[in-house]
């Protein structure tokens, strides 16, 4: 059925009469105007979202903290300068490790009552290490892509997300996302141990 | 010759994104300007509205699938936008029959609106109208938009819009005829 024969000759003689834009108008030129004043409301909430993460990125400082750094750094300068003998980051990998090893120390001789030998004790905290080793692998990554998901979310009226997201195929796409997970989860050195460890088994 | 939305698309997935923008604006503001105009009203609000529906597509445009029908998909988030602003400012949105009379003739003073009596009148009739319904019948009526293509921007199927649209019709003409709201 036509739009003319489901309508009334009212409607017909009506939309004859008005066409399709009914009798509205508009400011002369508005339409070649239209394009760049939502360019510029693109490029303001661009400017204002770049600035608000590279001021905070949600992370606080205490109070007064700027007023007495310049102070902290001058008189650090005049201690002489610092060798640095390890990366920070390979100073952060060695006091997570030494962390877990601490806590799970204490737990295992607090919870057996009887000793154990140095060697199963020494493969249980290689294990228990490369658990929590993967968990917070897993976790990281998880979060990632959940706070991915956020951000499609906002728009998830308006577009229909019928396809599953393959998420290596993700990483794999997105050079962005690969460096992040890479430089959070390659940790060769952690593996080297564990790997060395599982080796010693047959021993037992 | 008028740019292809698979042009806009590629476009846009080569890095030339503002390029690819620019012309699925000029390829789409005028359609979807006047989608929401006709749900608004005013232009100070069209305006509003349709800036607001354009940075959502621009925020949007990276996710869109190429199954998908550009003309459609800014539909959608035009309508979405018009009901949220709609909701938003319930008493400005020309809710009563009386309202969109005091809205139209306070446009015609701004020269935005020229229509006749005839044309109020309709207006008043389709204000009476739930809003889905309203969108229905405006996107066939004034878009001569089939009926597949009405689906996707507020869904349901082609057996239901039908029928809406068919309500509509009824009811805006035993508005416009006998004056009275069924």
């Amino acid at each position: 059925m036509s739009q003319k024969e489901e309508n009334s000759d009212y409607l017909n003689n009506l939309k004859n009469k008005i066409g399709n834009h009914s009798s509205f108008e508009v400011p002369k030129g508005y339409f070649d105007s239209l394009s760049n004043k939502v360019g510029s409301l693109i490029e303001k909430e661009a400017l204002e979202g770049i600035s608000e993460v590279n001021s905070k990125a949600g992370f606080e400082v205490p109070k007064g903290y700027f007023d007495t750094l310049q102070e902290k750094v001058n008189t650090k300068k005049s201690e002489g300068k610092v060798i640095r003998l390890f990366s920070l980051k390979s100073l952060s990998y060695a006091a997570t490790i030494l962390a877990i090893i601490g806590v799970s120390v204490f737990f295992l001789t607090q919870n057996q009552e009887t000793s154990i030998n140095p060697e199963i004790e020494t493969r249980l905290l290689a294990a228990n290490l490369s658990n929590e080793i993967e968990a917070f692998e897993n976790i990281g990554v998880t979060e990632f892509f959940d706070n991915i998901s956020t951000v499609d979310l906002a728009l998830d009226d308006e577009i229909d997300f019928e396809e599953e997201v393959n998420i290596e195929e993700v990483i794999e796409e997105d050079n962005v996302v690969k460096e992040i997970i890479e430089e959070e989860i390659t940790t060769e050195d952690i593996d080297i141990d564990i790997i060395d460890f599982s080796e010693d088994f047959e021993l037992f | 010759m008028e740019v292809t939305d698979k042009e806009i698309l590629t476009l846009f997935n080569e890095g030339q994104e503002n390029l690819a923008f620019n012309k699925l604006m000029q390829k789409y503001q005028e359609r979807v300007y006047w989608h929401i105009r006709r749900m608004v009203l005013r232009h100070e609000d069209a305006d509003d509205v349709i800036q607001n529906t354009f940075v959502k597509a621009w925020k949007g445009l990276g996710n869109f699938r190429e199954d998908s029908n550009l003309y459609t998909w800014l539909y959608r988030i035009a309508t979405n936008e018009t009901i949220t602003f709609i909701n938003k400012n319930k008493k400005q949105a020309g809710t009563s029959i009386d309202e969109v009379a005091h809205i139209l003739e306070a446009q015609k003073d701004d020269h935005y609106f020229t229509g006749e009596e005839i044309e109020i009148k309709l207006h008043q009739a389709l204000s009476t109208l739930p809003e889905k319904q309203r969108l229905v019948f405006n996107m066939k009526y004034f878009d001569d938009m089939k009926y597949d293509d009405i689906a996707k921007v507020v869904g349901g199927t082609v057996g239901s819009l039908k029928a809406s649209y068919f309500h509509a019709v009824k009811k805006i003409e035993a508005f416009v005829t006998k004056g009275v709201t069924i």
